[in-house]
């Protein structure tokens, strides 16, 4: 035998001596019942798999049909590594082709499925058609789809293709997912005011402006009040009000007539005299606790919109907290006397510290409930046999004031990339006119923001069949939306870290904290100067 | 290059393409941003270190990082102890039911993190969980589980504990099976009772595992999000914000992917300061 042949012998015998001796041949002379694991320092000769999902799976199925009577665990030390990593694990040839050939093929279906997924992808300059996103509501989505087929049958219309917005967290961040990788639409229905401001400054949207019978078709359909709530800072409208949500206060009819013998509240004192009412009561008879009023306790920043919003644009009598000069009045009497409502509730007990997975309000544990229109169709879901409930204004500071409240309004854009914005317009008359606002009532029983909505006779026979609806259109001319800020969210966060401090668990006065967030949105408003 | 290197770069490229896109790509973006000012809307803008003034400057921060510091305070020895005992007592040879009360222990941490924060928060419920049903029933008073600031955190511990112990009971498990047996047998001849064998031959040659076990379990903590996202959103009063969960605010919530990256890096840098102490001073050679 000649040396270069020997001396590769000899050179294999050494590699597959090391082998032997490499970690991965002993996990696998573990694994076939021999042989003894060598600890190391801290594990690091020991190569774990991967902790994923799928791999603890194994490992779980693994300990429930242990291999043998040994008792040992098994585990399995070769899950899907790249090649490179062969000569840690330490297999033998044949098995290693396969391993690496494996692998081959579920990189090469990952790297296929990726260039799909980005083919997937049509740049909007392709589009010949409009591109429409409703939102993700099942009612919604079933409104859209009756006016787009109502659209395209019309051959002299352009195509219309409806698309509910992709699920997430929020829709605001699948839309901004949409804007960053210029993917939008070219008309978005669920656009929620706080952030037109962001997409106006970005220059994402088109002014509405541009169509020369836009505000006669505007000043047509809305409440003469709601105007200006919707015109940006620079005085043109980005948004098309299309529908709102008055925030209300449901109200459990057997307790509150019955149990408590008491008629509707209309301002903050005749509340806390039916609440101490409801003291006494639970006080005599005893029973399951029972409470007035539930505001959620969790400081995230959307939940305002549904306890001290309502609240403040009701005792303001309309009126936000950032003056068009840019001045925020929320240390002002009105505000105060918004907080010292809350903030007694929590101290007398009658606002619940805690969080609540059950609707307690359905349980008959809660006389009020603040909510909108969407309460509807929940509670003739779920209410128990028997359960009666309504709705009414919520309270405020003092008799005889107007019952403003938030109007959680969701209006429609267009992209500013669109290729077609005329169409885009007529396609927004068209699902906003008389007809279709009584088809997205029935459909989805939302209210449209329009000005006759109770005295127009297209809408009469609705109102008779749903008459939960009717309060709620009642309060549309009332409803107040938000102010136009670049940074509302952080705004109204610092307002519910504040509420937290001041209202729930009052840690602080409320001169002392409302001063010091007065502060705080006025640096974040100067920003915007 | 020859044949055999080919091949193998031939092999590896469509993994390589994914980690360039999907990891590398991410991580040099990131870096890129600690430096900007983007709102994902505008344009981005340098502006230098900006981001770390304001870092330093920032109260809350340091509350979530003092937040989850407390948490892992908690919830690490408590799950190092309940786990080691655990695994003890199922390393025991004579035990009947051995391969159920593995699979018990390690169900929870197959099941969704947002499924079990979900149970447990109508458990920890104060007016109408079961936990306070119970000690109601058995004469004590309600506890406010995560709705006072003192106990909101180490009542998220216990819970993150519970979700995790199966992983570390399985994984210190093996550790124990490795030990001798005639080590053992050695010390009984000798004289030693459980408790020495345990603090003399046990802890020592479990010594690696365990090391494991904290660096796993202290990135892990590190992590902490779902938890407080979906139970608390971080209140009351923010004892429950974790980092993570105002890296979260910050980029999704307010948009600010330059302020949102920086304190991820720096969280990064903290997480890589903390298990390099602890492999200094807990690690020991066998």
């Amino acid at each position: 035998m000649n040396k270069s042949v020997t001396n590769k012998i000899k050179a294999k015998r050494k590699d597959s001596e090391g082998r032997r001796n490499s970690p991965g041949a002993q996990i696998e002379a573990i694994s076939r019942g021999s042989g003894q694991l060598r600890p190391g320092k801290c594990g690091s000769e020991i190569l774990l798999p991967e902790f994923s999902l799928f791999n603890r799976w194994r490992m779980f199925l693994k300990g429930l049909f242990p291999d043998g009577n040994r008792g040992e665990i098994r585990y399995d030390y070769r899950p899907l590594l790249p090649p490179i990593t062969r000569d840690i694990v330490g297999v033998n040839r044949r098995k290693e082709t396969l391993s690496n050939l494996r692998v081959f093929v579920a990189n090469l279906s990952l790297g296929l499925i990726f260039l799909l997924a980005l083919a997937g992808c049509r740049h909007k300059a392709e589009r010949d058609y409009i591109e429409y996103w409703s939102s993700s509501n099942v009612f919604e989505i079933e409104f859209a789809r009756k006016i787009v087929a109502e659209w395209n049958s019309d051959s002299t219309h352009r195509e219309v293709r409806l698309q509910p917005v992709p699920e997430g967290q929020s829709s605001e961040e699948i839309v901004l997912a949409a804007i960053v990788g210029k993917t939008t639409p070219d008309i978005y229905s669920n656009t929620w005011p706080g952030v037109i401001e962001q997409y106006r400054d970005a220059g994402v949207i088109l002014a509405f402006n541009r169509f020369p019978d836009f505000m006669e078709y505007l000043r047509e359909r809305l409440p003469d009040k709601l105007e200006e709530q919707f015109r940006s800072s620079d005085g043109q409208f980005y948004q098309f009000p299309w529908k709102g949500n008055p925030v209300l206060m449901a109200y459990n009819k057997a307790l509150l007539n019955d149990y408590l013998n008491s008629d509707l509240p209309h301002t903050y004192r005749q509340f806390y005299q039916i609440g101490e009412k409801l003291r006494q009561r639970l006080k005599e008879r005893g029973g399951k606790q029972i409470w007035m009023l539930d505001p959620n306790i969790t400081p995230i920043w959307w939940q305002r919109f549904f306890d001290f919003y309502p609240f403040y644009v009701s005792a303001t009598q309309g009126k936000t907290f950032i003056t068009p000069g840019k001045k925020v009045l929320l240390d002002i009497p009105e505000s105060r006397r918004v907080f010292q409502f809350f903030r007694q509730g929590y101290e007398t007990g009658l606002m619940p510290i805690s969080l609540f997975k059950e609707d307690i309000f359905l349980m008959n544990r809660l006389v009020f409930h603040l909510t909108g229109p969407w309460s509807i169709p929940h509670y003739k879901k779920f209410a128990p046999e028997g359960f009666e409930w309504g709705y009414t204004s919520i309270p405020v500071p003092e008799e005889g004031m107007l019952p403003y409240t938030y109007g959680d309004a969701k209006n429609i854009i267009i992209f500013s990339d669109t290729k077609y914005p005329e169409d885009c317009w007529e396609f927004i008359k068209f699902m906003t006119s008389r007809q279709n606002d009584l088809l997205l009532m029935r459909v989805t029983q939302q209210l449209p923001l329009r000005k006759d909505l109770l005295r127009d006779t297209l809408f009469t026979d609705f109102f008779t069949e749903y008459p939960d609806m009717r309060i709620f259109a009642e309060h549309i001319p009332y409803i107040v939306g938000l102010d136009q800020s670049l940074y509302l969210q952080e705004i109204f966060d610092m307002i519910s870290k504040t509420w937290d401090e001041i209202v729930i668990y009052r840690a602080k006065d409320i001169e002392t904290g409302l001063a010091d967030l007065n502060h705080q949105v006025q640096v974040q408003v100067n920003r915007e100067k | 290059m020859n044949r055999e290197e080919k091949y193998g770069w031939l092999l590896v490229s469509p993994y390589v393409g994914f980690f360039l896109l999907i990891s590398a790509f991410p991580i040099i973006f990131s870096f890129i941003l600690v430096f900007m000012r983007w709102n994902m809307l505008s344009p981005m803008k340098f502006i230098g270190l900006q981001n770390f003034v304001t870092l330093f400057q920032d109260p809350l921060f340091w509350k979530a990082l003092s937040n989850t510091l407390l948490f892992l305070a908690i919830h690490i020895p408590l799950q190092i102890v309940l786990a080691l005992i655990i695994s003890a007592l199922l390393n025991n040879p004579s035990l009947f039911g051995k391969s159920f009360f593995r699979g018990a222990f390690f169900l929870p941490v197959v099941i969704s993190g947002v499924v079990v924060t979900i149970l447990w928060k109508q458990l920890y419920s104060t007016e109408t969980g079961l936990l306070n049903n119970l000690l109601l029933s058995m004469g004590f008073g309600k506890v406010p589980w995560l709705t006072s600031p003192k106990i909101a955190m180490p009542a998220i511990a216990i819970m993150a504990t519970w979700k995790n112990l199966g992983l570390y009971v399985v994984i210190l498990l093996a550790g124990l099976q490795n030990i001798p047996r005639s080590l053992y047998e050695a010390a009984s001849i000798d004289g030693a009772n459980k408790i020495t064998q345990f603090f003399r031959i046990t802890l020592p040659m479990v010594n690696p595992t365990l090391i494991m076990v904290i660096i796993l379990s202290t990135i892990g903590g590190f992590s902490l999000f779902i938890e407080p996202y979906i139970m608390t959103g971080g209140g009351p009063l923010n004892s429950t914000l974790s980092a993570n969960l105002y890296i979260y605010q910050q980029a999704f919530s307010f948009y600010k992917m330059g302020y949102a990256a920086t304190l991820g890096f720096t969280m990064a840098g903290i997480i890589f300061a903390v298990v390099a102490l602890q492999r200094k001073f807990f690690e020991r050679e066998i």
